[in-house]
C-alpha cells in the first residue's frame, strides 16, 4: 500500500508523452552534439563577463528546449486527464477502489506541477553536461571552438541555478493556470481546450464591447507570461543585467543570479494570489469529479 | 441462508432521484442482509443503474441510505474499502497493462490479496504484459473479475457485468463467483438481462419498474406466494374468474399467474406449479402494465 507513488505512476503509465517527449528531445540534443557540425571561430578574444554571458546563454538555450516541450506536454496532458477517464468510462473502474477524488485530482496536479518539472529540470542539466563532454572531446578532435567558453564551474552552477528558480517560479505562477485547466478537464462533455479558452475570450469580448476597456485581456494576458517578466522588479533586475557583446546587449545569466531578490520573485501579490486561485480551483475540480455524473 | 452479522448491509428508506423530469427513482425502500445473492431485475430504464449508482455513492439522491452502516455519498471513500463494484463491462482503461492493473490495485487497496489475482488469471490466457485493449472482451471481463475476487470486501455490486459476452464466459462468470468469492459473510447485488442465467444463484429477487418496486421477495417463498396455472382453452374462464394478475397464451394452452392462492384453488383448473423468476418477471412487468390477460409473452 503506497497510495500516492502508486496513483503518480499511474498516470505516467498512461500517459507516456509526459516522460517519453522530453527525453526524446535530450536524446536529440546530445545526437546534435555528436553528429552536428559547429562553426564558430570567427569570434574575437572575449572578456570574462562577455564569456560568463555566452556561457549562461548556452545553458538557458539547451534547457529551454526541455521545458518547452515539458511546458507543452504538462498542458495536453492538464487538459486530457479528467476528461479521459470519463470518455473511455474507465472513472467507473477507478472510482470502485478506495481512492478519494481529492487524492485523484492531487496526485495529478502534482505530477504537473513538481514531478514532470523537477524531472524535465534534473534531465536539462544532465543532457547539457553530456552535451558539454561530447563538445570538449570534438574540440580536441578537431571542432572549431576558438574563445568559445564551454565550461567555467562557477558560472554554470550560477546559471542551472538561476534556471532552477526561474523553473520553480514558473510552476508556481502557472499553477492556477493547471487548477483551471484540472476544472475544466473535469467537467466538459466534449472538447475540452475550446471550453478553457473560451470564458476568458468571451468575457473579455464582451468586456470590450459593453464597456470599452481590456481588464480581463490584460489579466489573462498577463499571468500567461513567462513567470520573471509578470514580477515588475525582476524585470527591471533582469534588464540591467546585460553584457554587449559586438553590438548586441545579451542579458548574462550569471550576473542576473548574483543580482537576484529570491524573495522578490517568491513573495509579490500577484504571486501569493494565483496560489490561492489555484487552491480554490483544485477544491472545484475535485467537487466536479465526485459529482459528475455522465456516465 | 445464516447471517453472522444481523445488521443489513444495505438498508434504503424512501430513495428517490429525479434526472430533470424523469424521476429515475420514486421512493425505493428495501433491506439487503449479509450472506444474500440479491438480483435487482428490471426492464431498460427502470432505475436499476440509479439505485446502484446511489448505493455507491456516485451519485447524489433524496431519501435515507444506509450501505455497511454508512453514508455512502458522506463517506464514500470507506465505504470504497468494504464494497467491490463491477459498474458495466468495458470500464477498464484500454491503454492498462495486466501487470499494472495488479501493481495499481495492491498500491491503492488496503485488501487486496495480489497472489489470489495472479492464481485466478493463470487459469486463464491472459498475459501479465497485455494491454486491455489487446484482450477480447471475455478476458477483459476475466480480469476485471480477478481483481474483485482478490479483494475482502463485504459487498460487490455487479451492474450488466455479463453483458456482450457469449454463452461460455457467462456460464464461467458466475461459476467462478459462487464457488471462489461467495460466502456467507459476504453480500452481492447485481443486475442483468439475462434472468434466466442467475434465477438458480440468486437467495433474493427486487422487480423495479419506473423507479418502483413491484416485487421483493426472497426467492425460497416465491413458491408460497405465486403460483403458475396451465390450463387447457375450456377452463380459461373459469381461472380468469380467480382473478390472475397476468395471463398469457402458449401453443393454444393459457399460463394464467396467480398471487396468493392456494394450490386447493388451482389444481382443479390445469398443471400448477411455482413460476420461474424470467416467467414471473414477464408477468409482473406486463401485469403492470396493464395488458392484463390479452398480453403477449415477451423476453425480458
Amino acid at each position: 500500500m503506497n497510495v500516492l507513488p502508486t496513483l503518480i505512476r499511474r498516470e505516467f503509465w498512461e500517459h507516456r508523452a509526459l516522460w517519453l517527449a522530453p527525453l526524446v528531445m535530450a536524446l536529440l540534443l546530445v545526437g546534435i552534439a555528436i553528429f552536428g557540425h559547429f562553426e564558430m571561430a570567427t569570434m574575437t578574444a572575449l572578456t570574462t563577463e562577455q564569456a560568463r554571458a555566452i556561457m549562461g546563454m548556452t545553458v538557458w538555450a539547451m534547457s529551454l528546449v526541455i521545458f518547452v516541450i515539458a511546458g507543452v506536454v504538462i498542458s495536453f496532458y492538464l487538459l486530457d486527464c479528467l476528461f479521459a477517464e470519463r470518455r473511455d468510462r474507465s472513472i467507473l473502474f477507478w472510482k470502485s477502489l478506495p481512492v478519494s477524488d481529492a487524492a485523484t485530482v492531487l496526485s495529478k496536479f502534482l505530477v504537473a506541477v513538481l514531478i514532470v518539472p523537477v524531472a524535465a529540470f534534473a534531465l536539462a542539466v544532465v543532457t547539457d553536461l553530456i552535451v558539454r563532454g561530447i563538445l570538449t572531446l570534438r574540440t580536441g578532435a578537431g571542432l572549431m571552438v576558438e574563445h568559445f567558453p564551454l565550461w567555467d564551474t562557477r558560472t554554470w552552477l550560477q546559471s542551472q541555478a538561476l534556471l532552477g528558480i526561474w523553473a520553480l517560479a514558473s510552476v508556481l505562477w502557472y499553477a492556477p493556470v493547471a487548477a483551471y485547466m484540472l476544472a475544466l478537464s473535469a467537467w466538459a462533455r466534449r472538447n475540452v481546450m475550446l471550453w478553457t479558452v473560451l470564458p476568458p475570450l468571451v468575457l473579455a469580448l464582451v468586456e470590450r464591447l459593453a464597456l470599452r476597456t481590456s481588464r480581463v485581456w490584460t489579466f489573462v494576458a498577463e499571468r500567461l507570461e513567462p513567470a520573471f517578466s509578470a514580477f515588475s522588479g525582476v524585470e527591471a533586475q533582469i534588464a540591467s543585467s546585460t553584457v554587449t557583446i559586438h553590438r548586441d546587449k545579451v542579458i548574462s545569466l550569471p550576473r542576473v543570479f548574483e543580482g537576484l531578490d529570491v524573495s522578490a520573485v517568491f513573495f509579490n501579490a500577484p504571486m501569493l494570489l494565483g496560489l490561492v486561485a489555484a487552491a480554490a480551483l483544485l477544491f472545484v475540480a475535485i467537487r466536479v469529479r465526485r459529482y459528475r455524473d455522465d456516465n | 441462508m445464516t447471517s453472522t452479522n444481523d445488521a443489513p448491509v444495505i438498508e434504503a428508506r424512501g430513495l428517490a432521484k429525479s434526472y430533470g423530469k424523469m424521476r429515475a427513482l420514486d421512493g425505493v425502500s428495501f433491506t439487503v442482509g449479509a450472506g444474500r445473492i440479491v438480483g435487482l431485475i428490471g426492464p431498460n430504464g427502470a432505475g436499476k443503474t440509479t439505485a446502484l449508482k446511489a448505493i455507491l455513492g456516485l451519485t447524489p439522491f433524496d431519501g435515507d441510505l444506509n450501505v455497511l452502516g454508512r453514508n455512502p455519498t458522506a463517506a464514500r471513500d470507506a465505504l470504497m474499502q468494504d464494497v467491490c463494484f463491477i459498474a458495466d463491462v468495458a470500464v477498464l482503461p484500454k491503454w492498462l497493462r495486466v501487470s499494472q492493473a495488479l501493481d495499481y490495485v495492491a498500491g491503492v487497496h488496503p485488501r487486496f490479496d495480489r497472489a489470489r489475482a495472479e492464481g485466478f488469471l493463470k487459469t486463464t490466457d491472459i498475459k501479465m504484459k497485455s494491454r486491455v485493449r489487446e484482450l477480447s472482451k471475455g478476458m477483459v471481463t476475466q480480469l476485471h473479475l480477478a481483481l474483485i475476487l482478490a479483494i475482502d470486501a463485504r459487498l460487490l455490486v455487479l451492474d450488466e457485468p455479463t453483458l456482450g459476452l457469449d454463452l461460455l464466459f457467462r456460464r464461467q462468470f458466475y461459476d467462478t463467483l459462487l464457488n471462489d468469492y461467495f460466502d456467507k459473510d459476504r453480500t452481492i447485488l447485481l443486475t442483468t438481462h439475462q434472468v434466466e442465467e442467475i434465477e438458480h444463484l440468486l437467495t433474493d429477487v427486487i422487480f423495479i419498474q419506473h423507479g418502483r418496486i413491484v416485487l421483493d421477495s426472497a426467492v425460497e417463498s416465491l413458491g408460497e406466494r405465486f403460483r403458475q396455472v396451465v390450463c387447457a382453452p375450456d377452463r380459461v374462464e373459469h381461472a380468469k374468474a380467480l382473478a390472475p394478475f397476468y395471463a398469457r397464451e402458449v401453443f393454444g394452452r393459457t399460463a394464467l399467474y396467480f398471487e396468493g392462492r392456494p394450490d386447493s384453488d388451482l389444481t382443479p383448473l390445469g398443471e400448477v406449479r411455482t413460476p420461474t423468476i424470467a416467467d414471473l418477471f414477464v408477468a409482473k412487468m406486463q401485469g403492470a402494465a396493464g395488458q392484463g390477460a390479452a398480453a403477449q409473452g415477451a423476453t425480458p
